[in-house]
């Protein structure tokens, strides 16, 4: 395999395309040559792997199943440098499942499953890249790509209706919860401690980072009293993941989605299975090692979780690019104060401020070291800073009934009509919007807000059309920074 | 008042003039260049990257102004069938024009979706279909712009509009090369009528019953027989309508042409119903409101016939797929060879029929209302890679299809037949660009090549059968030469 390398003539013609006829750049700077020539040998060199390894595979079975086969011991190890780990990741979220890697169950019929039978979900892919199409690699979802989970398996309004987010910039999400999870866990054990000490009930505000989750009071005893607090669960754990917010990390989030899209079982649900057997979700295959009795133990190794999380916290993270015509960058930056005029920073708050960016890993099942990578700097670029600009507060909120789901998630106890603040970074390379696709543009998405977004909705509405343009230009700077890629 | 007579007067008189010289006065209207779309592929690897990089920032940019100015995106796809009429718009300017629409986001502002069901419906609803998507592109994606979709994007066709067991599922497929592929059904279509007229003009010359081969390209599609009376014996046809005329698209073959499929799209995906349809459609199809917005939501000429015909044009002008023989050194390249050898010893090439000839590249878009016809040289107007024309003026298409149906066994039968088609018959799809359209078989079942040749039965069950008696390295080198089957390595972003 070589790696294509650009003539100095090729350097040259970059100055005018298709002879003499320079293409005028939109109001603004054209890149520069050499970051198209990076780009450029970037994409091509992605390129000509991924060729290689498709022949790789085609001439011999197994190839790609290999490169998903990671063991957690080898990580602890050491024998997997971010590098690895990251292309092992990618090679996670590009995998087309079969039959052969575990894919489905003892009992998978077709054609594929597309509305998901309770918990056990469905069959209504083969990769992870079949559902993230829109706006580039590691993308996010159209609406024929929606997922139904816990439905009935065959009536689309027995389910509960997601359209796929983008992926990039996960790691920031998750590290930012965390945080704030410490934080909040802090206040709730500081208090336990002041109420046993003072013998008195002691009521105190859960706020971090700015966002509050409302307050507990803590009994003499240590009993707390959760009914005022605001968009988290009692265990104060920040779940920033799920439009409903149920998941605090990506590995989990990986090993859930490829259950109930792909059923691969994880080695490490199949675990936690033989210590408290899951039948309903897992199936009641006889051996507690192939819970879907499809004859296929250890579907998914736990490094390989290791790997996509650290490749999910490797990527690229959205970035907010402007208009380049002027006029239009005016309206932009009016926009932009617009957004906090009518209280839509209120919940999607432009900015949250990241204090450590060392990344852990930590093994589920092993006790080695974590595998540590530094945010800001580790993977690719363009990075968000430490000043995280996700426009989410993270925390949930009751949007009115007419955005609720047809019925709770299994399992959980939030309200139908209560979502997470969805972070707009990357909004206008992401559409459609809310929560089931059902809005087609920002605007749409805007209007249909309700619940406790209602006054910031009506506040909008109530803006003269050139105003409310503003705000829609603001939001569509919200976006990625332009990737060269071969389609494939 | 009287000012205001007097001022009709003057218009009708002005619409009197303008009626006879309407040749002059057919101006450009709303329908706008955006910059997004290319048809040309530069050689020059910087010049494609280049390129990407200026019509996706473009697209950014069109996409603030549309925020400005409600509505940008969707007028700038607006364009007459007038301004066509009159040569206003070039090949280049169509096909620009039509990406525009495919890759546009429609809206309920512009007549997205109908008012009488919910904003989406994965599972549609009989013909009125959904909606389920808001463009093209959320399912032709895959391989690039007009490239096919993941099983997750699967149309679920002619449902109850709520249950998945109700429906048809279909992967979208590889839309590249099909202006090529119309054609080919074009001129075999004539051919095979030539052979009815033929055996019809024989038997009442000779008195008695006239068998005829029914056959074009090298393809066979079994026998008719004519009577004295004019009348066709049908019964011995084999992998095509009674009428004769070869329906390329649809997994099972059903639909003639671009423009219907094109037209159907467009109605059944989004809900956006063309000036044609709502003239011409029944109820069952475009809704129960009658009059120029039957789908009720308030939008009459949702998409206008200068709009079909230049989505049709793009469509039509998509680049044609490439065979690209692995580099990497010698040894692909060997196991290239011997696959594209067991390509014809397996017997896959007698349905996916390696090459059909081309006998003359002007694809013509007949006017739906008395207008010319709408010639297109794909030789010349084509997205690059375009299809190459020898001297004589023909060309060997390396399509991989005999444009024919097939019985594909019972484990590939759908619980119902499907316009025409019995349950488990559907046309020979094209492999060209196969290794860039994954999930494979109409309902996208099979993640992979492998799985495909493998799922293959009836009139396919002895080649598969072939494939399958030989052990992993024996089955390789076709993989390989299948997995060569791509389209031309181009840059885009995102």
């Amino acid at each position: 395999m070589t790696i294509r390398r650009l003539a100095p003539a090729a350097a040259l013609s970059l100055l005018a395309l298709g002879g003499t006829s320079v293409v005028p750049w939109p109001g603004g700077t054209p890149p520069v040559d050499g970051v198209v020539l990076q780009q450029l040998e970037e994409a091509f060199e992605l390129h000509e792997l991924e060729r290689f390894e498709e022949y790789l595979e085609a001439w011999e079975r197994g190839e790609d199943s290999e490169h998903i086969f990671v063991l957690q011991e080898e990580i602890d190890a050491g024998s997997y440098d971010l590098d690895r780990m990251f292309r092992r990741g990618d090679a996670l979220f590009g995998h087309e499942f079969r039959p052969s890697d575990g894919w489905g169950d003892a009992a998978t019929t077709l054609p594929l499953q597309r509305v998901h039978d309770g918990r056990r979900g469905g069959l209504d892919t083969f990769s992870c890249a079949g559902c993230h199409s829109v706006g580039g690699a590691d993308g996010a979802g159209s609406a024929t790509q929606n997922a139904f989970f816990a439905g009935d398996g065959d009536a689309s309004d027995s389910a509960l209706v997601r359209n796929a987010p983008a992926v990039i910039g996960l790691g920031f999400v998750q590290a930012l919860a965390a945080e704030m999870t410490i934080e909040l866990q802090l206040l709730r054990d500081d208090a336990v401690v002041a109420a046993a000490d003072s013998g008195e009930t002691v009521h105190v505000g859960l706020v971090t980072k700015g966002v509050s989750f409302g307050a507990i009071d803590v009994g003499p005893d240590g009993a707390i009293d959760f009914d005022a607090i605001e968009g988290i669960d009692r265990d104060l754990v920040v779940k920033p993941f799920g439009w409903k917010g149920t998941f605090s990390s990506l590995r989990r989030v990986i090993e859930n989605a490829a259950f109930v899209h792909f059923g691969m079982q994880s080695h490490v649900l199949a675990l936690g299975h033989e210590v408290t057997p899951d039948p309903e979700m897992l199936g009641d295959g006889p051996d507690w090692f192939d819970p879907d009795g499809d004859g296929r133990a250890r579907e998914l190794e736990e490094g390989i979780l290791t790997a996509g999380a650290v490749y999910f916290a490797l990527l690229e993270s959205p970035q907010i690019i402007p208009p380049g015509d002027p006029a239009l960058r005016d309206r932009w930056a009016r926009g932009q104060a617009r957004f906090e005029e009518v209280g839509c920073g209120d919940c999607h708050r432009s900015e949250l401020v990241l204090v450590g960016s060392t990344w852990r890993e930590w093994s589920d099942t092993t006790d080695a070291e974590p595998v540590t990578l530094n945010l800001l700097s580790d993977g690719e670029h363009p990075k968000a800073g430490p000043r995280v600009q996700l426009f989410s507060d993270l925390k949930r909120h009751d949007m009115g009934p007419a955005l609720a789901d047809p019925h709770p998630e299994p399992g959980s106890d939030i309200p139908v009509g209560t979502f997470l603040t969805r972070p707009l970074w990357g909004l206008a390379e992401s559409p459609p919007y809310l929560h089931d696709g059902r809005a087609a543009t920002i605007v749409d998405a805007i209007v249909q807000h309700g619940g406790e977004a209602t006054a910031s909705r009506d506040a909008f509405v109530g803006l003269p059309d050139a105003a409310q343009a503003d705000l829609h230009v603001f939001l569509l700077s919200l976006s990625r920074a332009p990737r060269l890629r071969v389609p494939r | 008042m009287r000012r205001v007579l007097f001022g009709v007067l003057f218009g009708v008189l002005l619409g009197v003039v303008a009626c006879h010289e309407s040749t002059a006065s057919v101006e450009r209207g709303s329908a706008e260049i955006l910059g997004t779309i290319s048809r040309d592929l530069p050689a020059v690897d910087s010049d494609k990257a280049r390129l990407a990089l200026v019509q996706d920032a473009w697209r950014r940019e069109q996409r603030f102004r549309d925020a400005v100015d409600p509505g940008h995106l969707f007028r700038a796809t607006r364009v007459e069938q007038e301004e066509i009429d009159h040569e206003l718009w070039t090949a280049d300017e169509l096909y620009q024009l039509g990406g525009q629409i495919f890759t546009l986001e429609h809206t309920p502002a512009h007549g997205f979706g109908g008012a009488h069901g919910p904003t989406l419906r994965r599972f549609h609803l009989g013909a009125r279909g959904g909606p389920d998507a808001y463009a093209c592109t959320s399912c032709h994606w895959r391989g690039g712009l007009g490239g096919a979709g993941d099983a997750a994007d699967n149309a679920m066709l002619l449902g109850d509009g709520l249950h998945q067991s109700t429906t048809l599922a279909r992967n979208p497929p590889a839309l590249a090369g099909i202006g090529v592929r119309e054609q080919l059904a074009v001129e075999m279509n004539a051919q095979l009528a030539a052979v009815r007229d033929d055996a019809i003009t024989a038997a009442a010359a000779a008195g008695h019953g006239v068998r005829s081969k029914l056959e074009s390209k090298g393809v066979g599609f079994g026998y008719i027989t004519a009577r004295t009376d004019g009348t066709i014996d049908t019964s011995e046809i084999e992998g095509l309508d009674h009428d004769l005329v070869i329906k390329p698209f649809g997994r099972k073959g059903t639909l003639a042409s671009i423009r219907d499929a094109a037209e159907g799209e467009l109605l059944v995906h989004h809900g956006m119903q063309s000036t044609h349809l709502v003239e011409h459609a029944d109820a069952l199809r475009i809704g129960p409101d009658g009059g120029a917005d039957p789908d009720g939501d308030g939008i009459a000429n949702e998409i206008v016939e200068g709009q079909v015909t230049a989505l049709v044009a793009f469509l039509a002008l998509l680049e044609v797929p490439q065979e690209e023989i692995p580099g990497g050194g010698p040894y692909f390249a060997t196991l290239w060879a011997r696959g594209r050898l067991d390509f014809e010893t397996f017997g896959c090439a007698t349905c996916h029929s390696p090459t059909l000839v081309m006998d003359d590249a002007a694809y013509r878009l007949p006017h739906r209302d008395g207008g010319p016809v709408l010639e297109l040289d794909l030789a010349s107007d084509g997205a690059t890679p375009r299809i190459a024309i020898e001297a004589d003026g023909t060309a060997m298409v390396r399509v991989y299809s005999d444009f024919k149906r097939h019985r594909m066994g019972d484990a590939l039968a759908e619980s119902r037949g499907h316009d025409g088609a019995a349950a488990d018959e559907y046309i020979t799809p094209p492999l060209w660009g196969v290794a860039r359209s994954r999930p494979y078989l109409h309902d996208g079942r099979a993640p992979t090549l492998e799985d495909a040749i493998l799922l293959h039965g009836g009139e396919a069950q002895a080649s598969r059968d072939a494939y399958a008696a030989l052990d992993d390295a024996g089955r390789g080198p076709l993989r390989v030469f299948l997995t060569s089957l791509v389209r031309a390595t181009r840059l885009v972003t995102p």
